[in-house]
């Protein structure tokens, strides 16, 4: 049995040992080294370019900008406003902005050849938060976008005006705000470009969309998609943020073609902090109402999203703000207003969570105070609404399956939650969170599924084809054991090969924990169409008119004829060199019976929905401001665990992601001005910054993904923030609403706030002061 | 301006050429094509590029290349055959200890601090004074690992201290290898 079994990736020796390839490390033959001119002003417009100083350096190969490459805008497809370049050419609208690109023979060529360029700006007014870009008459980022609204969203389901003006509800409200933080991805954004002679383009890309970057790559070069290539190495982490068509692509593409040579970009780190896609801040004004017996009754809420300069994939992401915390609870009425605003700041991306952390923070911490209110257990409330197995959510999500519950009790029998609420001990304290996460989130009306294909060579090893992206989180491991599950065959016989568009199916893209589900249920129908062939073959081999073949242990057997039988590689090779036979290969369909997220009407958007609860423990010192995570425990709804080996890590990974989010990691803007760009500076966790995380999963298998699974990724994030500012509520008697709760916010809010705040035994306040950091 | 400088590499001489500001990693990466050294930050925060100089290990990207001439350089691509050498096999693709106890422990995920992380640890179980969580915790402090959570990688290195500790032959070996290289 390979499901459930511990596996280490399938390609962990290659790993160890240096040998695996990222686009990083991808030379050719005179390949050049390319590097990107950024605008050093957060909006400006162009005046003029003179690249010939640094054209006439000795080992320049070429020097392109905005007006050489095709003047194309584009965006996150075609949903979403058209609003990004290649290199700009009218104006710049962030520090960072990309302006022109260079190709040398080396590194620090290249990099002398940036500084030769001149680039005559005229400085316009910036904007750096919304409430400076929504102020009448401010300037215009985009002249299509009046008051710089890059989008908007608003829907109403119920009648929340009535629910909130019902006698004696209890009516909670608050504003929340998060900040901007990196995914802190190891191996920085790469790309390696070359021409065939035929005027083909291949990318070999560190990003896991490739299908979706052939797309856009394609629209901003003004190639038709059938010339571009995309290929896809090992890429060194991404967390969601890798999947757009960043401007490193069109330009390191331009650069190859005018030089005709390879060539290759790779980011520094600071590039990424400053020109990368980090994860969006908010802010969040949300109003609660529940009735006295502690049912959820109303929400509302008002949410800003900053999205820089851009787009990008922001409107996919205010859509999914806008219903996927409403399915964890039950609750009838709700209503939305949601607005992304342009700023000077770059574009924002996928981050693990997709705007669930900063939800979970804002919703978790109404439900506290309405516990306070109530007077009652956080985590009981929290039970008593919870969303059960066959709920249709008020958006329509079906939950087929669904463990939350469960996971609550689970984490508060874990984490000794009863007990330790009783034992009051000072500055000391234990808060609780839950999520919903989506499972394959169809965002189109058309094809929304995943397709493999899988050949069983004569030496009957199978070869996996899937353009569904490898990046670290072990889909690669995953798909290998669906195979070895299916084919009885171990998995060093099994090769799953990475996405390259010319070979791979169409792929939709990396995102909405939708690998395990979509990719795996397709990797799943090849292999058991493979074993089929294989019967049938076998048959054949076998000579065996009727009676039952069946495979075990990498051999088919004939039901009753225990001597009768043939290796799954004799069986591949018969197929192959008998008359009129043929290769084993098969294509596995997926194609989910989901409806796309429409806030008019009811609809159900993923194939399946994850759950998760966690309770965090913490001691807050009063002399420093440092918050001391005692423990973290956390059930996971992820349906079956397929591999468990990689399922804790990537729970472990994603708490302390959360825990950095919560505590430490800011990329703080000082005047529009990114202070600090590197791991160290930003606040990245390391070893230290560890707690001791307890990671259990519910009993729970969904009936749609493979072996009942479902997706575990983004479980562990996003309810971290809201159960560590309960924890340090609990212990201190300030609630947080803003992130990050450094110690020196710590250390201000307890000098501000009454000693008898801080002195009381949390359990028995009802009353707590809110503090924005 | 260039310099020619000769850099012992996993028991092998390369003649190079190199300007004064290239670093180490950049030569190793870029000159040498030993690309299993990774480069993350590029200003020493993230201990991806960490190699063993002398049997130390250091963030290739802070150490210029000309200073690295007439010292033992080893990249997690030599770290098998070096402890080979050390116990007088022949180099045979083997994986060491700490690399096989990576393998069992899913300490590997995306595999880009991987590197790093391994040559960190080595030097840590050669070196260090101490062997102990704290100690092991304080080594693998400068290595940043984004998928993991590091509890799989500490309970890795553990695993392979623990297995060294089992078996002398393996400590002399590895200390035999610290001797080599020095």
């Amino acid at each position: 049995m390979a499901i459930g079994k511990p596996t280490p990736v399938v390609d962990a020796r290659a790993k160890v040992t240096g040998r695996s390839e990222y686009t990083v490390d991808l030379h050719r033959p005179g390949m050049l080294y390319g590097k990107i001119l950024r605008s050093p002003h957060h909006h400006a417009r162009i005046v003029s370019i003179d690249t010939s100083a640094a054209a006439r350096i000795p080992g320049v190969k070429a020097v392109v900008t905005g007006f050489d490459l095709p003047r194309v805008r584009y965006g996150f497809g075609i949903r979403h406003r058209q609003d990004m370049c290649a290199l700009c050419w009218d104006k710049v609208r962030f520090k960072g902005d990309e302006v022109a690109a260079v190709a040398a023979v080396d590194e620090s060529t290249a990099a002398q050849a940036l500084d030769s360029i001149v680039v005559e700006y005229e400085p316009l007014p910036t904007l750096f938060d919304f409430d400076a870009a929504l102020a009448e008459g401010a300037t215009l980022l985009h002249d299509d976008a009046p008051g710089n609204i890059a989008g908007t969203l608003a829907f109403a389901k119920g009648d929340v005006d009535a629910a909130f003006a019902e006698p004696g509800v209890v009516v909670v409200e608050g504003t929340y705000t998060t900040q901007r933080v990196h995914q802190c991805y190891m191996e920085p954004m790469a790309c390696l470009a070359e021409w065939s002679p035929d005027g083909r383009l291949t990318v070999h890309i560190g990003s896991m969309n490739t299908s979706g970057i052939r797309s856009m790559l394609a629209a901003s070069l003004e190639m038709p998609i059938s010339k571009v290539r995309v290929v896809q190495p090992n890429v060194g982490g991404s967390f969601g943020s890798k999947v757009t068509n960043a401007g490193i692509y069109p330009a390191t593409a331009w650069l190859a073609k005018l030089t005709g040579r390879p060539a290759r970009i790779v980011y520094t780190r600071e590039e990424e902090y400053f020109a990368s896609r980090p994860r969006v801040n908010n802010r969040i004004w949300l109003k609660t109402a529940v009735r006295r017996d502690g049912s959820l009754l109303a929400r509302e809420v008002k949410l800003l999203n900053d999205v820089g300069a851009y787009v990008e994939m922001a409107a996919a992401m205010l859509e999914v703000m806008s219903h996927r915390s409403d399915s964890l609870y039950r609750i009838p009425n709700i209503r939305f207003d949601g607005r992304m605003v342009y700023t000077n700041r770059s574009p924002v991306g996928a981050y693990r969570g997709f705007g669930n952390p900063q939800m979970t923070f804002a919703y978790e911490e109404q439900l506290d105070r309405i516990a306070r209110e109530l007077n009652r257990d956080p985590l009981e409330l929290r039970l008593q609404n919870a969303s059960r197995q066959g709920d249709v959510s008020v958006h329509g999500w079906e939950l087929q399956s669904c463990g939350y519950p469960e996971a609550l009790e689970i984490v508060r029998e874990r984490s000794g939650w009863d007990r330790k609420r009783a034992e009051r001990k000072p500055y000391h304290g234990l808060g609780v969170a839950g999520t919903i996460h989506e499972g394959d989130d169809r965002h189109s009306t058309g094809f929304a599924g995943s397709e493999a294909t899988l050949e069983i060579t004569e030496d009957g090893r199978a070869l996996v084809t899937s353009g569904e992206g490898e990046f670290g989180q072990g889909a690669h491991t995953t798909f290998a054991q669906i195979v070895a599950e299916e084919l009885t065959i171990p998995l060093e016989d099994i090769t799953v090969r990475f996405p390259d568009t010319d070979v791979s199916a169409y792929a939709l893209g990396p995102w909405g924990s939708r690998i395990t589900i979509s990719g795996g249920n397709a990797v799943k129908f090849a292999a058991e169409a493979a074993r089929n062939q294989l019967m049938e073959e076998a048959a054949i081999l076998l000579d065996v008119r009727d009676g039952n073949i069946a495979l075990a242990g990498g051999r088919l057997f004939v039901e009753g004829h225990p001597t009768l039988s043939a290796s799954v590689a004799e069986v591949a090779h018969s197929a192959l060199y008998r008359l009129n036979g043929g290769i084993i290969r098969t294509v596995g369909k997926e194609e989910p019976f989901t409806s796309m997220m429409n806030p008019e009407i009811q609809s159900n958007p993923c194939s399946a929905y994850s759950f998760a609860a966690q309770v965090a423990e913490v001691t807050v010192d009063p002399d420093t401001g440092q918050v001391h995570i005692d423990g973290i425990w956390t059930a996971n709804d992820c349906g079956t665990v397929l591999n468990p080996l990689m399922a804790d890590a990537q729970v472990e990974a994603s708490v302390l992601q959360g825990i950095g989010f919560t505590l430490s990691e800011h990329m703080e803007y000082r005047r529009g001005h990114l202070r600090q760009a590197g791991f160290l500076r930003t606040g990245t966790p390391n070893v230290f910054d560890m707690p001791p995380v307890d990671v259990q999963y519910t009993d729970t298998c969904d009936p749609y993904g493979p072996y009942g699974a479902k997706g575990v990724a983004e479980l562990g994030q996003p309810p971290i923030p809201a159960a560590l500012a309960g924890a340090i509520e609990d212990a201190i008697g300030v609630r947080f609403t803003s992130l990050p709760i450094t110690p020196e916010e710590i250390l201000r809010a307890l000098t501000t706030t009454s000693s008898k705040a801080r002195a009381r035994g949390p359990a028995d306040a009802n009353h707590t002061e809110e503090v924005e950091s | 301006m260039r310099q020619a400088i000769v850099l012992q590499v996993n028991s092998e001489r390369h003649y190079v050429s190199v300007r004064p500001g290239d670093t180490l990693a950049q030569v190793l990466r870029e000159r040498l094509l030993l690309t299993g050294t990774k480069e993350g930050c590029g200003m020493g925060e993230c201990g991806a590029c960490s190699v063993l100089l002398d049997g130390r290990a250091v963030n290739s990207c802070l150490v210029l290349a000309v200073d690295a001439e007439g010292h033992e350089i080893v990249t997690i691509e030599g770290l098998g055959d070096r402890a080979a050498a050390a116990e007088g096999r022949a180099a045979d693709g083997t994986l060491t200890l700490l690399q096989e106890a990576f393998v069992e422990h899913g300490a590997i995920h995306c595999g880009f601090c991987t590197p790093g992380m391994v040559v960190t640890a080595t030097d840590y179980l050669e070196n260090s004074p101490r062997r102990d969580r704290e100690a092991l915790m304080r080594a693998i402090e400068g290595n940043v690992c984004r998928c993991t959570g590091y509890i799989t990688i500490v309970a890795a290195i553990e695993s392979a201290q623990a297995a060294i500790e089992r078996e002398p032959a393996a400590l002399e070996s590895a200390q035999a290898a610290v001797g080599a290289a020095e």
